[in-house]
């Protein structure tokens, strides 16, 4: 993972292109969220802390998620191999923690050298915005 | 709307740093490249549509308790393969 600044708890992260839905959203906090080894993490806008995602690997939940990052994202976030990337999937939290799902279509992609990092959208696969958690436990 | 016809292997500019190629027309659909700097994200408009709501969603949501998190499963790692 990302080294996590130990004083601050958190490591800032910048969306050159802000999210879809947040376009002015681009320098982002992320630090870890939950208890104690919990593998959550929260990304939060800077300027605006009521935009914050709750966020963690798709791997906890979907082991065989795979993807190809289209050559544009990787040369905008000057990524030449897969280990230079740290992959987050945004989890939308429901009524019922059960109910959770996770969006494996626009995953986070983040530079792990420099905190760049955009969500990209996987226009050619079969992954939803809503894939259940608790079948994928 | 501005509307402009154009062939095969030719373009459009928006801006002076966005260029849109047709690369080719095949009965009902058309293939384009399209050229732009690293601030702007091209996405098709229907699948962007479905990430804007479920990032709106996503956050709503995310203002809640952290002891809502869903458990995770016990073999699950640290994410990295």
């Amino acid at each position: 993972m990302l080294e996590i600044d130990t004083q601050t708890d958190y490591v800032a992260v910048r969306f050159a292109a802000g999210l879809p839905g947040f376009p002015d959203a681009r320098d982002f906090h992320l630090g870890p969220w939950g208890p104690p080894g919990s593998p959550y993490l929260l990304l939060r806008a800077v300027d605006n802390p009521d935009v914050a995602f709750v966020v963690v690997p798709p791997w906890v939940f979907y082991p065989d998620y795979e993807f190809d990052l289209d050559e544009a994202t990787a040369e905008h976030l000057e990524l030449r191999v897969a280990d230079d990337a740290i992959v987050l999937a945004v989890v939308t939290l429901r009524d019922r923690p059960d109910e959770a799902t996770l969006n494996l279509l626009g995953p986070i992609v983040v530079n792990r050298h420099t905190h760049d990092a955009a969500q990209v959208v996987l226009p050619t696969t079969s992954y939803s915005v809503r894939a259940p958690l608790a079948v994928a436990s | 709307m501005l509307v402009l016809t154009r062939r095969a292997n030719q373009s459009i500019m928006i801006g002076h740093e966005i260029v849109v190629t047709v690369l080719e027309v095949r009965g009902d659909q058309v293939r384009l490249g399209i050229k732009a700097p690293r601030s702007i994200d091209v996405h098709r408009e229907e699948i962007f549509a479905q990430l804007q709501q479920a990032n709106r969603e996503a956050v709503r949501s995310a203002s809640d308790d952290p002891n809502a998190l869903p458990g995770v499963p016990r073999n699950a790692g640290d994410g990295k393969r």
